[in-house]
């Protein structure tokens, strides 16, 4: 078997979720460069989806909508990002909800920055990784993760002993790509952690820069102060 | 038109603008086979029903994530919902409850459980097709396929499951996608 042979292998597995990190890296290296391999992992993907039909449908419980419903409420789509994002070739901003809840759980009790990158990225399954440390502005010794997710369109961003911004303020995350910056997710910590995650391809993405700003004004532009920033240049 | 009358692309149509009952449509439609998925994986309701709202909360709040150009929705979709709740259990650690959960599941091939859950034409249709696939499959190849998709297991975990090399593990593994690929998407 040929070295591209292999790797088709492995992107099929890794359209079944079944390979450890290490492979999964493999995959993603390969993927910008192997158009093909891109085409595969598209199909196998509509695979994937299609095989959860041989599990028997099953009734969730009624009220399931309902909390959805409410969950959307408390959690509305946000449509100015949705202009930026379309200008920027973002694809979606998610919050990851009650789910995530037990990755910061996890996430709160790191010890250390690299104990932090490594749990995060075991604790929310994000294969392929790329991390960068967001330096921090205000050195009240909070700290932020960025890192790139499978098949390098998701952009995780996750910290510990972040503190609340001041009553009225929300934290604001922004991409820079070509001098032009996009909104791409707009957050408060819960209980000091932040767990986000942003589906976006973070090819020619130049900084990563959080903000504290006024949760009434926006504007298409970082306001208000800035918090914590990272370049990517080298590693998106 | 009844919401339930519309297509998937129509429905998306109308979510990407905002259309609550739009949502609510692609709800009724793929609830029932987004939980059945999650719950085969996780083995558990409440992780299940996590997954769901997390994922149908992800539609909604971003619709665009779906590109018609790359296929269907229901695979699209039903994709988020699988690996959502993979990513679930694999950060819940609950390796050594897979063989309690497996045990407790009913046959994938065999009929549904749930009397209640009415598919669409279309959708039961599609059901069947897939079903019948994977009875196609040889037993070794539909064990390692399995244990993969809607077991959460590694193929290392698979290979030391079964006690044969990891090798043939990923052998079997690809053999079954591309036969499957060719049923059901038509593909060689």
């Amino acid at each position: 078997m040929d070295e591209h042979e292999r790797l088709r292998e492995l992107v099929g597995a890794h359209a079944l979720r079944s390979l450890p990190l290490e492979e999964v890296r493999e995959v993603v290296e390969h993927l910008p460069a192997c158009p093909s391999c891109r085409e595969l992992l598209a199909e196998l993907e509509t695979l994937a989806g299609e095989l959860a039909l041989a599990a028997p449908p099953v009734a969730p419980p009624r009220l399931l909508l309902a909390r959805i419903h409410r969950s959307v409420e408390a959690a509305p789509r946000r449509r100015p990002i949705s202009m930026f994002a379309a200008a920027a070739g973002i694809v979606a901003v998610v919050a990851m909800g009650a789910v995530s809840m037990i990755a910061m759980q996890r996430a709160s009790r790191i010890q250390d920055r690299a104990g932090t990158l490594g749990d995060a990225v075991q604790a929310m399954s994000v294969f392929g990784t790329t991390a960068f440390p967001l330096r921090d502005g205000g050195a009240d010794g909070s700290e932020l993760v960025g890192v790139t997710g499978p098949e390098l369109k998701h952009l995780y961003l996750v910290g510990e002993h972040v503190p609340d911004p001041a009553p009225g303020n929300v934290y604001r995350l922004w991409l820079e790509r070509g001098g032009d910056f996009f909104l791409a997710a707009e957050f408060v910590p819960e209980e000091g952690v932040v767990v986000l995650e942003v589906v976006v391809d973070p090819t020619g993405l130049d900084r990563l820069l959080v903000t504290e700003e006024s949760a009434s004004e926006r504007t298409d532009t970082p306001g208000g102060v800035p918090r914590w920033s990272t370049s990517l240049s080298s590693e998106a | 038109m009844r919401e339930g009358d519309r297509s998937d692309r129509e429905l998306h149509d109308g979510l990407a603008r905002g259309d609550r009952a739009a949502f609510e449509a692609l709800y009724r439609r793929y609830a029932p086979a987004a939980y059945g998925v999650a719950l085969r994986v996780t083995g558990q309701p409440a992780l299940a029903q996590e997954v769901v709202h997390d994922a149908f909360l992800a539609l909604w709040r971003a619709p665009e994530a779906y590109d018609p150009a790359r296929g269907p929705f229901r695979g699209f979709f039903l994709a988020l919902v699988h690996h959502r709740a993979v990513d679930t259990v694999r950060r819940e650690d609950r390796m050594r409850k897979r063989g309690e959960r497996a045990a407790n599941l009913e046959p994938l091939t065999g009929e549904d459980v749930a009397e209640e859950i009415v598919d669409d034409t279309e959708l039961a249709e599609r059901r069947r097709h897939v079903r019948g696939a994977l009875a196609d499959l040889p037993s070794e190849q539909r064990t390692v396929l399995e244990m993969a998709y809607f077991g959460g297991h590694t193929q290392a975990q698979i290979a030391e499951e079964l006690g044969i090399p990891v090798g043939t593990v990923k052998t079997r593994t690809f053999a079954a996608i591309r036969k499957l690929r060719r049923a059901l998407l038509g593909e060689d």
